[in-house]
């Protein structure tokens, strides 16, 4: 049994439409009982919508009435739609802080949506405007087993080795869509010295989504996991929140296994390389930035320091910083879902969501916005372009790469 | 390394916890690894930290179109 994840034997019990599992129950009331509410005033979605049944208490209270017999899991579905998983609730409810280290018992809400979407999947329901988000995955899925997603394109000019103490590990998402994100985090590593290998048939990670596709799912988990094992890696740098998430947690959970080699995110390891002296920022980059946390580093993960330490090292930047605390409140819209599924199936509001969290940057009189997740980094640049706003969406590394003169 | 306050609750590391092999009559025990032990404590300091610097010096304005100035 893997020591890596904090888990809930019963949550493996398959659930029925009118019957959830008595500590479910149990769960679910120690949020019912509470009054303070600080999960709804934390929650992106609570703030925008102001509706009580889209906020973390009203999930919990949602189940409770399932297992008491007032309502059934399928006539609930569509509100477990409303949940960005972002993570902001489970660090504000004081379930989880004020009583998780001292009872051993917490909340976590991922975890939770996760798996009601998942048994609400196998029970037949049909979530109202998934098809856009289905046929997404299965495009995805089929492209990958027809070898068809050049996910080592990006690396074709760059002689990186496949094995290595030391792994770079990106998914199809970031290999396909952000590759110059991607190509720059490799330059730099290069210029530092660090000898690292890549995996060059991954499977898609799937943050959220694992559950959803099976045996499909748990393959793909299989595959990454047995790969980066056969490279020799002792670390494994990750440039995507949403795939460390995964190796860190997802992929313990669902192997029952740990990783034999330490997950490193890429701004951690970047900014352990400037604090040695091997990377030096020495060309001033003018801009006047703030940063945007990630709700997959900074909440689910607590990484949040790293990103502004690259950031401060940079000459020329003036860097107007809003705490990750404060940002606990912010989300950029998109959610934990890499197929996308909160943005498919929400759209206006997913905008909204994004379009606030822009406007509380441009309070702060930047020009420019930094970020380190190519999921926000996507939504954000969709935002800015329908808003219309004048604001510059830009990646840390980008901003590094200047300052190195990598670019 | 434990050090009981009684039969049930002991300090370890600086931090009350509940004896988990007491708890099971009334609570089913989770699995909960010490790293998320530790996540847990660390995000609950940050919070509280970040409470007092956000209202424990500063009284926040009222937006203009309520002010009476």
């Amino acid at each position: 049994m893997s020591t890596a994840y904090t888990y809930k034997p019963w949550y493996e019990e398959r659930w029925k439409d009118n019957w959830v599992p008595e500590e479910v129950a149990v769960d679910c009331y120690s949020t019912f009982a509470c009054r303070h509410k600080f999960c709804r005033e934390v929650c992106p979605v609570y703030q925008e919508t102001g509706n009580e049944g889209h906020s973390s208490y009203s999930f919990h209270v949602s189940l409770l009435s399932v297992a008491r017999g007032y309502s059934k899991l399928r006539e609930l579905g569509d509100t477990f739609t409303y949940c960005l998983q972002c993570g902001a609730c489970q660090l504000r409810c004081p379930t989880t802080l004020f009583t998780g280290d001292f009872y051993k018992i917490t909340n976590e809400h991922n975890v939770l949506v996760t798996k009601t979407r998942k048994e609400l999947i196998d029970l037949g329901f049909k979530f109202k405007g998934a098809d856009g988000m289905i046929d997404n995955l299965t495009k995805v899925v089929n492209d990958t087993d027809a070898g068809k997603l050049p996910v080592a394109e990006w690396a074709k000019d760059l002689n990186l080795p496949e094995t290595g103490e030391v792994i770079l590990f990106v998914d199809y998402f970031m290999a396909t869509q952000m590759t110059n994100i991607l190509r720059l985090v490799a330059t730099v590593l290069k210029k530092a010295g660090v000898d690292f290998g890549i995996v060059k048939d991954p499977k898609p990670v799937f943050t959220y989504e694992l559950d959803y596709l099976g045996e499909k799912g748990v393959a793909y988990a299989k595959h990454n996991l047995e790969t980066l094992k056969k490279t020799g890696a002792k670390k494994v740098i990750v440039p995507d929140p949403h795939v460390f998430v995964s190796l860190t947690k997802e992929y313990p959970r669902l192997l029952k296994e740990d990783p034999p080699f330490d997950v490193v995110y890429v701004t951690d390891f970047v900014a352990e390389l400037i604090r040695e002296g091997k990377l030096k920022p020495e060309k001033p980059v003018k801009k006047k930035v703030t940063y945007h946390d990630s709700c997959m580093l900074n909440k689910v993960s607590g990484i949040w320091n790293s990103p502004r330490e690259i950031l401060n090292s940079i000459p020329g930047i003036e860097f107007i910083d809003e705490d990750h605390v404060s940002q606990w409140y912010y989300c950029c819209g998109n959610g934990a879902s890499e197929v996308r599924s909160f943005k498919t199936l929400h759209e206006d509001l997913s905008y909204r969501i994004g379009l606030k969290r822009l406007r509380r940057a441009l309070d702060l009189e930047v020009t420019t916005l930094a970020l380190t997740c190519p999921h926000c980094n996507e939504q954000f640049s969709e935002v800015k372009v329908k808003s219309n706003l004048n604001i510059e969406i830009i990646d840390v590394f980008e901003l590094l790469a200047d300052s190195l003169g990598l670019r | 390394m434990e050090k009981y306050i009684d039969e049930r609750v002991y300090i370890r590391y600086g931090i009350f916890e509940v004896n988990p092999a007491k708890m099971v009559k009334w609570v089913k025990q989770q699995v909960m690894t010490e790293k998320f032990r530790y996540y847990i404590i660390t995000q609950r300091r940050t919070y509280l930290r970040w409470m007092h610097d956000q209202f424990a010096y500063r009284i926040l304005k009222p937006p203009v179109k309520h002010s009476h100035d």
